[in-house]
């Protein structure tokens, strides 16, 4: 089956996330790579907030993550035989729930890094 | 006519008991989990665009520091790990690799299609493993 635009940018999505996840998990929760309690003091916090290249692999990873994220929920709602014939109140639902975490987090994370002079 | 579809059931049940269709389920699963906490988790870390006092707050009310919540942090991990691993697997095969060629379905038919991705699978379930087991020791071994 041809499958459309969204499906090949869920994959791509995916892929970019395998590099992306793994190399957060492995810098935020283990202490061989500094991470663990000793990541999550405020110094640390705002050093990775006011680094430049961190903060755009935060953009790229929570754009990524997102799309990723809920465009699996919504293929997987539309399979159900309640949504079969609602599949555009579904992407409208579970975008808008995805618009609004995306704008969320990249004001958290600009107003930090645009604030502590970190232009 | 008897409606087959099937439903919430269809979320779950994968069929005929081959692996793929427990890790089928599984990632299913895992990728709903991982949604719920990347919605929680946006929530909880945009704290920190609020000072210092904000941020610490947030860190004692999901419990920093509880080892029950460390637990329920390599279980995150855990998740984190099968789902990517087992999205990998599946974009390899999307993308046509080690899937082999279309064939004329001669009897008796030539196992092509597990012949290399089976093997591929548990290859890359052992890789998560040694991660998992890695992350077991920096969770529970190193002193925090
Ligand atoms: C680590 C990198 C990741 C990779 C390589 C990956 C890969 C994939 C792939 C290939 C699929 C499609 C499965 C199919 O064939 O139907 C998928 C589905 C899904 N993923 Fe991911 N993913 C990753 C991370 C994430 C994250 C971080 C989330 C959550 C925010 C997530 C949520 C989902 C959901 C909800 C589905 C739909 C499940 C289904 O339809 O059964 N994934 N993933």
């Amino acid at each position: 089956m041809r499958e459309g635009l969204g499906w090949t940018l869920h994959l791509l999505a995916g892929a970019f996330l395998f590099i992306l996840l793994l190399a957060h998990v492995s810098q935020l929760h283990l202490i061989s790579f500094g991470g663990g309690e000793q990541a999550l003091e405020w110094s640390a916090v705002l050093t990775r907030a006011l680094s430049r290249p961190q903060v755009i692999a935060y953009l790229v990873f929570l754009a990524a993550a997102l799309y990723h994220g809920f465009f699996g929920l919504r293929n997987l709602l539309i399979e159900l035989p309640v949504f079969r014939r609602r599949v555009a109140a579904v992407t409208f639902t579970v975008s808008i729930i995805g618009i609004v975490l995306f704008v969320y987090g990249l004001y958290t994370t600009l107003a930090l890094y645009l604030q502590g002079g970190g232009a | 006519m008897k409606d087959r579809r099937l439903g919430i059931r269809g979320w779950i049940y994968g069929g005929k008991h081959n692996p793929e269709r427990f890790l089928y389920t599984l990632h299913r699963l895992t990728g709903v989990l991982l949604v719920l906490y990347l919605s929680v988790h946006i929530l909880v870390v945009g704290s920190r665009a609020f000072g210092q006092e904000a941020w610490e707050g947030a860190m004692r009310l999901v419990g920093l520091g509880n080892p029950v919540v460390r637990f329920f942090e390599y279980l995150l991990v855990v998740v984190v790990l099968f789902h990517a691993v087992n999205g990998a697997r599946l974009i390899l095969g999307e993308l046509g690799f080690t899937i082999g060629r279309p064939r004329r379905p001669i009897y008796p038919y030539p196992k092509e299609s597990i012949r290399k991705p089976r093997p591929l699978l548990w290859i890359l379930m052992i890789l998560a493993a040694v991660y998992l087991a890695f992350a077991a020791y920096n969770f529970f071994a190193l002193p925090a």
